[in-house]
């Protein structure tokens, strides 16, 4: 297993900046996770490390070698993609084995490897079979296995997982953690989900419009994120995001006169508009006002999800705004609440998105 | 659902075509079992114990040049076949796959040829042989033959080739395998339905053709079978017996290759590749 470090990547096609400055280190023997909206740019950093898409410029090294004008097998990689990508017309061994013969491996060899791999896949009996033979957990199991028997320095997985049906996904993730540490291997994975990130990465990056935007352990991002796009994209539901005035020191003012005191750092000074970010989890109703720290609204609708729900309720400002409720909330859409923060939960963010506290 | 034509209807249009297009050749190989004057007299009659006489088989097969002409007919139409689908798969292939400056207008040419019919070149074609040495051999038919099918070929299977999964070639390249071993270790299998048709849209006009052959390799022990049955047709007398028995053989080759060719095409074309 090894290292991959890359440094000052930049790619365009043309005038159009796909990748912008990526700078990014995985740790030999890590998960780390690609994150980001769809056309962010992350499936594309991915094919640059997998050598499928040349890059402008900037360097990446996989191992202390610089692999960055090497063709795709000589970079030690395997790569999954999101469609499976199995060779149709051989069966799951052949699929497996198929590289390595070119490879020249020892057919002795050959043989131990898919032997080994579709031990630890669990394909003993599936060997002999064709691609379309396969429901689409197995398929993806061979993809899996055609990347291990390659022994490579580093695993890609390009959003394994978005053609699975919502409960193999579940298991399937739990298994992508066990072979991650069955394996000890180093692994890029991109996914547009951020729950499949938060529970499998060792460090999370987030990407957005071919930067990125954050580099972090999961927790790291939940509680501290680096700016408004991080914030809103890690936590479901959202964070909720309200505009506000500061009006005196550490107290802000949201809007229609509603004003909360907060605890605002140095530099920050009266009239200076900012974003403040609260999480639904770290919200609460309260059905008395206590007028000096908390906000007055109407629920909306209350969402029930079991042992949680989330009440949808708009701030007497118009500021709409998502609140956990636990247990057995009474029904209660157009009752008319508050809103409370827990305040060592509040972010803080300047006019510009960045966070301040 | 109305349903606006009945299934019998369309059977009987059906069968009513078939058997339309089948006539002639039914009449062909029914006459090539009878006598020459049942072959005149009672043209529709199938073949009975009375009127039964197998001359022109007999002619046909002690005919020992016959037998080459078949040879020569097999090996240029499956030549031609093998030719075209190799050049065919590797022209689509590097004209779909790699962007390239003159790609486009390299594609547009190719097309033309679809276009332009080959006999009109008939004239420099022949000198074009000629200078070459190669009158009268089957590489000089081979040759034009595949000139004359590999516009269409490359066109249908560049269809084919933009369909098959740019991840298999990726998942190729990660797998270590060189352009040319993509193409032909997970192109080429996956192509064989469209090759089958290829095949089928080439063999038949090539192994009917008369043209070039007369042209082209008119002697020498090197005709093709639809020429050499032309021996038995004479300005003043014809041998329908050997004429009908020649022909009736001549359908056997094509009808093998065309089943051969025919339980390719139904094969699906990349199920099980992705998702």
């Amino acid at each position: 297993m090894a290292e991959v470090k890359i440094d000052k990547l930049h790619k365009s096609y043309g005038a159009v900046d796909v990748l912008i400055d990526i700078n990014l280190t995985v740790d030999d023997g890590s998960f780390v996770v690609l994150v980001g909206p769809s056309g962010c740019g992350k499936s594309t950093l991915l094919r640059t490390v997998a050598g499928l898409e040349p890059i402008s410029s900037g360097e990446i090294n996989i191992d202390g070698r610089n692999v960055s004008e090497l063709a795709p097998a000589k970079r030690e990689i395997a790569m999954v993609f999101q469609s499976y990508a199995l060779y149709p017309h051989m069966n799951v061994e052949n699929n497996m084995a198929f590289g390595l013969r070119f490879a020249g491996t020892p057919k002795v060899e050959i043989a131990e490897r898919v032997a080994e791999a579709s031990r630890i896949l669990q394909l003993d009996l599936l060997l002999k079979r064709r691609p379309r033979e396969l429901s689409g957990g197995q398929r993806q199991r061979v993809a899996i296995g055609r990347a291990i028997v390659r022994k490579p320095k580093v695993f890609l997985f390009d959003e394994p997982l978005s053609n699975l049906d919502a409960a193999l996904r579940v298991n399937t993730r739990i298994e992508f953690a066990k072979l991650h540490k069955l394996l000890k291997a180093t692994i890029l994975y991109v996914t547009h989900d951020q729950v499949e990130a938060m529970t499998l990465a060792d460090k999370i990056v987030v990407m957005n419009a071919g930067r990125i935007e954050q580099i972090g352990k999961p927790m790291d991002l939940y509680h501290k994120p680096s700016n408004l796009f991080v914030a809103r994209f890690i936590g479901s539901p959202a964070m909720n995001i309200m505009a506000a005035t500061v009006v005196e020191k550490h107290r802000v003012d949201f809007g229609d006169g509603i004003t909360l005191p907060v605890t605002l750092p140095e530099g920050i000074t009266v009239g200076d508009k900012i974003r403040v970010g609260c999480r639904p989890e770290h919200c609460s109703l309260s059905a008395k006002g206590q007028p000096f720290k908390t906000l007055a609204g109407q629920i909306d609708i209350i969402e029930r999800l079991g042992e949680t729900g989330y009440a949808h309720l708009r701030l007497v400002n118009g500021q709409p705004i998502v609140v956990e409720v636990r247990g057995d909330p009474p029904a209660g859409d157009g009752r008319n609440v508050h809103v409370a923060f827990s305040p060592q939960h509040v972010h803080l963010f300047d006019n510009v998105g960045q966070r301040i506290a | 659902m109305r349903r606006s034509v009945s299934s019998p209807v369309v059977h009987g249009i059906l069968v009513l075509y078939t058997m339309l297009a089948l006539f002639p050749i039914i009449l062909v190989i029914m006459n090539s079992f009878k006598a020459k004057r049942a072959i005149f007299n009672t043209p529709l009659q199938p073949p009975m114990p009375w009127n039964v006489d197998l001359i022109g088989y007999y002619k046909v097969f002690s005919d020992g040049a016959l037998g080459t002409y078949y040879v020569n007919s097999i090996v240029v139409t499956t030549g031609t076949i093998f030719f075209t689908l190799l050049f065919g798969a590797m022209a689509a292939w590097a004209l779909t796959e790699y962007k390239f400056r003159w790609n486009t207008l390299l594609a547009i040419f190719l097309s033309l040829g679809i276009m332009v019919p080959i006999r009109l070149g008939s004239v420099s074609i022949i000198q074009m042989i000629a200078e070459l040495n190669l009158i009268n051999t089957l590489t000089a038919l081979i040759l034009v033959y595949v000139a004359q099918n590999l516009p269409l070929a490359v066109f249908i299977l560049s269809e084919f080739i933009e369909q098959i999964p740019k991840d298999l070639r990726e998942a190729g390249r990660c797998d270590g395998l060189s352009e040319y071993n993509i193409f032909f270790f997970i192109i080429l299998p996956l192509l064989r339905p469209a090759m089958a048709t290829v095949a089928v849209f080439t063999m038949i006009p090539v192994w009917n053709d008369l043209w070039f052959p007369l042209l082209l390799a008119p002697t020498g022990g090197k005709q093709t079978i639809t020429l050499g049955v032309q021996q038995f047709l004479g300005q003043y007398i014809t041998d329908w017996n050997a004429v009908l028995a020649a022909l009736s053989m001549a359908i056997i080759p094509v009808l093998v290759l065309y089943v051969i060719f025919s339980r390719q095409l139904i094969r699906g074309l990349t199920s099980g590749a992705v998702k």
